[in-house]
């Protein structure tokens, strides 16, 4: 008895991979690579980390006008602020620059353009309410800095990690780099640049 | 804009670069020359005062408006692409502001935005030189290109800090057609700082003279026959506290695979190369930058319109065109123009 085979009939995989068994070492592995190659794609395009740098102008001196430039102190403390941050952020340049518009908040944020060939964006006083939004909204994956006052730079880092910090009036000395993993854990981390201020203010309170 | 300015010649007395006589200085800069004389008997230490002032207003006019480095402060300010307000230099905002000025008095003549208008006919940073061979963009790729331009799109202001907005996010500056003037006057003002009150300026033909020239009288120039190869003068100036600059094309005419002669100096209003019989423009204005932003717009304005501004404005001007029979040069000047020219100099046909 002669048994005959329908080609037409449908076949369940198996049944034709027994039929083909030379394609299934092929078609696994190229069926895995797909697979990598598409998870890559959605974590390089969805799973980006944002980070912020906010830099306190340094010391400004006295102005009937009331738009400071900065004392000598203040032009010596921001003088490496360029290199610092280049060191610090390592393989990342700073995308977007921002800084406030008075005279020691642009002469502050001036280092940094230079060093990274950066024009600066320039914020009024209406701007800083929105900056968080539009950073996350905008910048998302990017290196942001900016450069503010003790009074609008602890809201801004509030609004993007959720963390309350407090800046003195005298911490001229101060960054923070907020840096916003996606997916993970946003987190705030503080440095300090050039003389301690706060303990140089002591010290000359003491003399 | 970048239409090249004239190389004009000077005419000094003998015995500069004594000791005891006048100080000459010249050297390299913009992609063309400078030179610098100073009427008076210097010490040593004194000329090296002035060679070094000199330097440091060069370099930082280069630093701020070179188009040909990435890292100056108008290659920063083109990269922007946000619609927010930039923060500028002190001499970045004088020099658009300056530029503006000149913008809305000639009704966009002159246009410091037409950086992608220049880079569609080839003419931009990019370009490849006056030897190539130039492909006339298509009217689609003009369009497009008068589409991201317009000085009154580039919004400036003076607040608490100087900064300008680009309603186009895309907008590009150049400001060939004023940096060389610009750079004339700071160096004037350099010179002044340093008490000096007899001297003339020049760079890559904008020339600025205040005082008087070695042996007494106003300092002497001459606006050359403007041909391609020729350096010879047409019309002697006599100028004291007063800058001169001359806009151009015959040497730096592009041709296409056809052969036709294009200018560099394009019209912002119809993305165009200017055509007609117009060779050269010689404006005098007491700013050197004012004078080399005007004498492109009245390039572009040609000398029908161009004279009549003039006219009504009181600015010296004169327009030198090729005669119809290709004999000769037609000289056409504003009133104004006629107090400049060196005596016994008036040529016929003004």
């Amino acid at each position: 008895m002669t048994c005959l085979i329908r080609y037409d009939a449908p076949m369940d995989p198996l049944t034709k991979l027994r039929r083909r068994p030379f394609m299934a070492p092929l078609l696994i592995p190229l069926l895995g690579v797909l697979m990598a190659a598409a998870g890559f794609y959605w974590l390089g395009t969805w799973a980006k980390t944002t980070v912020v740098v906010l830099v306190r102008h340094a010391e400004a001196g006295e102005s009937a006008s009331g738009d400071p430039d900065l004392t000598a102190a203040g032009e010596k403390r921001v003088a490496g602020l360029g290199t610092l941050l280049n060191d610090v952020l390592a393989d990342r340049k700073v995308d977007y620059l921002y800084a406030a518009d008075t005279r020691r908040a642009q002469q502050s944020a001036a280092p940094v353009a230079n060093e990274f060939k950066l024009p600066i964006n320039v914020l009024a006083s209406s701007d800083w309410s929105g900056l968080a939004a539009r950073i996350k909204r905008e910048h998302r994956g990017k290196t942001v800095a900016v450069v503010g006052y003790a009074t609008t730079l602890p809201g801004v880092i509030s609004q993007l990690s959720g963390h309350d910090v407090v800046m003195t009036d005298d911490e001229f000395d101060a960054i923070y780099i907020v840096v916003m993993p996606s997916p993970g854990e946003t987190r705030v981390l503080r440095l300090r640049h050039g003389a301690p201020a706060v303990a140089a203010r002591a010290e000359s309170a003491s003399r | 804009m970048p239409a090249t300015s004239v190389l004009m010649a000077f005419v000094v007395l003998a015995g500069c670069g004594s000791p005891t006589g006048p100080a000459q200085f010249a050297g390299a800069t913009m992609g063309t020359t400078y030179h610098v004389t100073v009427n008076a008997a210097d010490t040593p230490a004194r000329r090296e005062a002035v060679q070094a002032a000199i330097d440091t207003v060069l370099r930082e006019v280069d630093r701020t408006l070179s188009t040909y480095r990435d890292d100056s402060e108008l290659a920063r300010l083109n990269r922007a692409a946000s619609r927010d307000w930039i923060s500028v230099s002190p001499e970045l905002w004088q020099v658009l502001q300056q530029a503006r000025q000149v913008s809305l008095a000639t009704g966009g003549a002159f246009d410091i935005t037409v950086a992608p208008l220049l880079d569609a006919w080839g003419f931009g940073a990019a370009a490849t030189g006056p030897g190539a061979v130039l492909v006339p963009p298509t009217s689609l790729q003009i369009e497009q290109a008068l589409q991201a331009i317009g000085h009154g799109r580039l919004e400036l202001r003076d607040t608490t800090t100087p900064a300008v907005r680009k309603a186009v996010p895309g907008m590009r500056l150049t400001v060939d057609g004023i940096a060389p003037g610009h750079a004339v006057d700071r160096i004037a003002t350099a010179l002044d700082a340093l008490h000096y009150r007899d001297y003339i300026v020049e760079i890559g033909g904008e020339v600025r003279a205040r005082g008087e020239r070695p042996g007494g009288g106003a300092w002497r120039i001459a606006v050359e026959v403007p041909r391609a190869l020729a350096r010879e003068p047409l019309v002697g100036l006599r100028l004291r506290d007063m800058a001169v600059s001359t806009s151009g094309d015959y040497r730096d005419a592009r041709i296409d695979a056809a052969g036709r002669a294009y200018s560099h100096t394009l019209d912002p209003r119809t993305g165009r190369p200017v055509e007609g019989a117009l060779a050269s423009v010689t404006v005098l204005d007491p700013l050197a930058a004012r004078a080399d932003a005007l004498a492109t717009a009245l390039t572009v304005m040609g000398t029908g319109p161009g004279l009549r501004w003039a006219t009504a404005h009181g600015v010296p001007v004169l327009f030198v065109e090729r005669r119809d029979d290709g004999d000769g040069w037609q000289l056409r000047a504003s009133p104004a123009f006629a107090a400049w020219i060196e005596p016994g100099d008036l040529p016929d046909s003004l």
